[in-house]
This record gives structure tokens, C-alpha cells and sequence, in this order.
């Protein structure tokens, strides 16, 4: 719904919008939304009252920057309403689904902009479920004609919108799953081939006095030094590649350091997993028979 | 005695039965001497010195080694008592072909609780000892053989061992690489280590003090070298 603020010169190049809806003063406290400043509805907030108008935190921030909102008014474009006067600020709300960026937000009083599509937001005590039963009949007492649409929950409408983005998370986790092992079986193959190869080194090694912990040290060494170039030229290319997945990312950027810092720890650890037999292997190597081989 | 060995046997399962590679070997070796083993291939040499040198465990019989029991020692033990006082030279040098030199030299001080700064000084006094300053950074493959070998002696002794073991220490260069490597260890001898050394050479046999001969796992002769002023080299 685009809106102007009332007494500020308005710029024909910016068009101002922001998503309007119309609730009743119990709204607020049923869907569990904060009020950060100022109030929310009343019952006086009726038809006949001056009109009013709650912003969220977004659109107080663009419209009103370093600015308090509370008494400013602006003009909604809807029906040729005079201005509004805002009365409180809340929460952001992710309305349609958990990949909504932020975007500025204005309810105004349902009866001060009357629409012909209704939802009702209730809050129970008793299972969710339960109560469809008593909430149509408390529909049919307020109007027969009217029929209920759908009753459901709203973890069912943020499960219902979370279905393809968990979908396409699954199959993507399941395929890094799958690509962790093969990486972890790949390392292993690397490490104990490395380790074959090294075997008359190893073996002069022991000849020489070193010991089961320094031949385990040597192995486990050349495996993090692998693995630390390997997760920092993995780091690098996931920098550059995971723009791709924004779009699929709720919650945490695509640069989020705690991902990357997991992501690595959790590579280093098959890493060592895979190292560790290998290395167990290596310290068991008979330097005679080592050197005999050669 | 530095070593002794008693009634010492190493045997390989085949079969329903074992083929012995060492029988009832009875040995001592005293300080300063300079020992070489000969005997036909297979005889039991290399078995022998690779148990002296403490890189064999899997024999019977007793072992002492300075008087300590290595047969009832453990791994870790032995391993310390070899770090200690045993340099090993091989017949192939066995130096590690991504390893400078220098960092050749310095691998048995790594492995000997030596402080960076120590091992720097060793490496240098021992480069300097041996007269290979200048080849401090150049990589086995391009040394000759001689100087390899010349490379694998000084890392045997760069930690002013006892003992220095060494298995055909000549069996792979010239003629005059060998004598070299031969004066070197009679050198060594001279300044206090004892040496023991396997050889099928007469020659480099005759460097030393005492001759133990095997032939298939048994001792069955032990002579005497001539006196030092007349031993190889020295005519």
C-alpha cells in the first residue's frame, strides 16, 4: 500500500510503500507481536474515531531515521482516508513465510479499513486442534452465511511454508552428507596411500629413534597440513559459491562465520578420523622390514 | 663387557615347522673394539647386527647390553637405550631423498630431546668434522654414493654414540669410496667407539680388531686381527 507522510514534501522519483493490513485490537497480543513503543489498538479505536496507525520497526527506521515515529502522521492511499496518526511501533513480522526480507509494515484499527476477507487469530489454552470445533460455532453465531475456511495452526502455516525450502534443504544436506563421507573415505585412501609410499621413510625414521608418538605425530601432520589447505581452498570457493544458496538461507547470511567455522571444524574431524588408521598403521611398521624392502 | 649375547635364537614359522635364521649365537664385545661379522649371504649378518642394533625384538635368548637385560626390556626402553648410545650405518645409506643434507644429519638429534640451538651446533661441528660444509644443502641425489654413505656415517655418529653398528657400509661403492668410509670408521675406533661392522670384504675386515664368521645362524669361528700398527692401511 504506498503511503506519504503528511507534511513532507513529497518526492515523485520515491514511491513509499509499505504492507498494510487491518486487525482488531486483540491482534497484537493473540499473535504474540511485541509493541516496542507507544500502544497498540483499543476498543476506542472505532470508526468514528480520528484514524490511527501502528508501524513496525523497519518502516520506522526508513521513514524516520534518528526520528521518534509516535505522532507523526501519514496518508495511506486507501479510499481517500484522511491522515493517520501513528500510535505505537512493534515488532517486525515475517508474514508470508521465513524468506520475507524485512519490509516496512502498517496496521490500522480493521474496522477504521473495513476489507472483505477476514482472518481469525486465536489464542488457546487447549490444544489448537480442539477448539475448531467451538470456533465455528462461535462463527455461525455471528453470521450463518459465513462459512470457516481452513482451521489450522499457525506451526502448520510456518511448517506449510517451510515445505519446499526444508524439501530443497534436506536433498542438499543429504548430498553434502553423502559428499562428507566420500571425503572422509577419499582421505583415508590419500592417507594410507601417502603412508605406504612413505614406508622406508618411516621405517629409517624408527631406525633413526624415533618413536611410536613421533611417527603418529608425522603422519597426523602431513594430514592437517593437507586438510588446512584443503578447508582453506574449500573456504575460498564456498565465499564465492554460497551466494547462490541466499535464497535458501533463513536466519544466517551466506557468509556467517560460525557456519564456516563449524563447517571447517567439522572437516578437520573427519580428517583426523580418517588419518588416525593410517597413522595407527604406520607406527606398527617393522623398521627391518621396512628397510628391507627398499 | 659392552655386549653379550647368550644362546640367542630367531626362527620364522613355515609351515608345520621353523626355519632357524639364528642358532644359540654366543657373543661379547668389549669397548673399543672394532668386530666384523662375515659369512655367506643368508648366514644370519644383518639379523645378527639388526639385533645388536635393537631394531629386532622378535629373538630369544638374552641380550645385555652395558649390563642392562634389553631382552626384558620394553620397546620404549630399548629405544631409549639404542638413542642413547647406538649409531646405525646401512648398506643402502638410507637417507631420506626429500632432506637436505643438513636436515639429514640433524633427523637422530631431533628424536633426542636436543634443543634447536644444540642441534644447529652439532650439525655444523659434524659438517665441519666430516668436510662437508659444502654440501650442507644439496639433496642425496645429488651426492655420490660415497659421499652418501660419508653423509650416513656422520649421521650415525652425530650423537656421540658408543657403538656404531654398520651393515656392509662399502657394499655399494668403489673401491675408493670404501677405503675412505674404512679409514673413517678405523678413525672413529681410534678416538674411543666401538665399532662392529658386516662385510663380506677381506679388506674391510681386516680393518678391525676380531672377526666373527656365521654360516646359516651359527657362530663357528672367531679370530683375532693382527695388532693395530699392522692392520689395514697402516702398511
Amino acid at each position: 500500500m504506498v503511503f506519504m507522510v503528511e507534511v513532507r514534501p513529497v518526492d515523485p522519483n520515491v514511491r513509499t510503500s509499505a504492507a498494510f493490513f487491518g486487525v482488531s485490537p486483540d491482534y497484537f497480543p493473540a499473535m504474540g507481536i511485541p509493541i516496542v513503543e507507544g500502544r497498540g489498538f483499543t476498543e476506542r479505536d472505532d470508526e468514528r474515531a480520528p484514524g490511527v496507525i501502528v508501524i513496525n520497526e523497519t518502516m520506522a527506521a526508513r521513514t524516520w531515521p534518528g526520528e521518534n515515529p509516535i505522532g507523526k502522521a501519514v496518508i495511506v492511499s486507501y479510499n481517500d482516508t484522511p491522515p493517520r496518526t501513528i500510535v505505537g511501533i512493534v515488532a517486525d513480522v515475517k508474514q508470508g513465510g521465513l524468506t520475507d526480507r524485512r519490509q516496512p509494515q502498517m496496521y490500522t484499527p480493521f474496522v477504521q479499513a473495513p476489507w472483505p476477507f477476514l482472518a481469525t487469530v486465536v489464542r488457546t489454552t487447549a490444544a489448537p486442534q480442539s477448539a475448531a470445533g467451538s470456533l465455528r460455532q462461535a462463527l455461525a453465531r455471528l453470521d450463518p452465511e459465513q462459512a470457516a475456511g481452513e482451521i489450522r495452526t499457525l506451526d502448520e502455516y510456518v511448517a506449510r511454508s517451510m515445505a519446499t525450502p526444508r524439501f530443497t534443504a534436506i536433498l542438499i544436506g543429504a548430498f553434502a552428507g553423502l559428499a562428507l563421507l566420500l571425503a572422509g573415505f577419499g582421505l583415508y585412501g590419500v592417507m594410507a596411500y601417502s603412508v605406504a609410499q612413505r614406508r622406508r621413510e618411516i621405517g629409517i625414521r624408527m631406525a633413526l629413534g624415533a618413536r611410536e608418538a613421533d611417527v603418529r605425530s608425522l603422519v597426523a601432520g602431513q594430514a592437517l597440513r593437507m586438510g588446512a589447505a584443503g578447508v582453506t581452498i574449500g573456504l575460498v570457493g564456498a565465499l564465492l559459491v554460497t551466494r547462490i544458496l541466499d535464497s535458501l538461507l533463513f536466519g544466517v547470511t551466506a557468509g556467517d562465520p560460525a557456519t564456516f567455522a563449524g563447517v571447517s571444524a567439522v572437516l578437520m574431524t573427519v580428517l583426523i578420523v580418517a588419518a588416525y588408521l593410517p597413522a595407527r598403521r604406520a607406527t606398527r611398521l617393522d623398521p627391518i622390514v621396512a628397510l628391507r624392502a627398499d | 663387557m659392552l655386549i653379550s649375547l647368550r644362546n640367542v635364537e630367531k626362527s620364522y614359522p613355515i609351515g608345520v615347522g621353523r626355519v632357524y635364521v639364528l642358532r644359540r649365537v654366543n657373543l661379547d664385545i668389549r669397548e673399543g673394539e672394532f668386530v666384523s661379522i662375515m659369512g655367506p649371504s643368508g648366514a644370519g649378518k644383518s639379523t645378527v647386527l639388526h639385533i645388536l642394533g635393537m631394531h629386532d625384538s622378535a629373538w630369544s635368548g638374552e641380550y645385555y647390553f652395558m649390563d642392562q637385560p634389553v631382552h626384558r626390556l620394553n620397546p620404549k626402553q630399548r629405544s631409549e637405550l639404542h638413542k642413547k648410545h647406538i649409531g646405525f650405518v646401512f648398506q643402502s645409506y638410507h637417507l631420506l631423498d626429500n632432506l637436505t643434507v643438513y636436515e639429514n644429519l640433524e633427523i637422530p638429534l631431533s628424536y633426542r630431546n636436543v634443543s634447536r640451538k644444540d642441534r644447529q651446533s652439532m650439525v655444523a661441528d659434524i659438517l665441519d668434522r666430516f668436510q662437508i660444509v659444502g654440501k650442507k644443502d644439496l639433496y642425496p641425489n645429488q651426492l655420490s654414493g660415497g659421499q652418501q654413505q660419508l653423509v650416513g656415517v656422520a649421521r650415525a655418529v652425530i650423537a656421540n654414540p658408543q657403538v656404531i653398528l654398520a651393515d656392509e657400509p662399502t657394499g655399494n661403492l668403489h673401491t675408493a669410496q670404501g677405503k675412505e668410509i674404512m679409514e673413517l670408521f678405523r678413525s672413529l675406533n681410534d678416538s674411543g667407539a666401538t665399532i662392529i661392522q658386516v662385510t663380506h670384504s677381506e679388506v674391510n675386515a681386516s680393518y678391525g680388531t676380531r672377526i666373527i664368521q656365521l654360516r646359516d645362524g651359527w657362530v663357528v669361528d672367531e679370530e683375532a686381527q693382527p695388532a693395530v700398527g699392522s692392520r689395514a692401511g697402516d702398511h
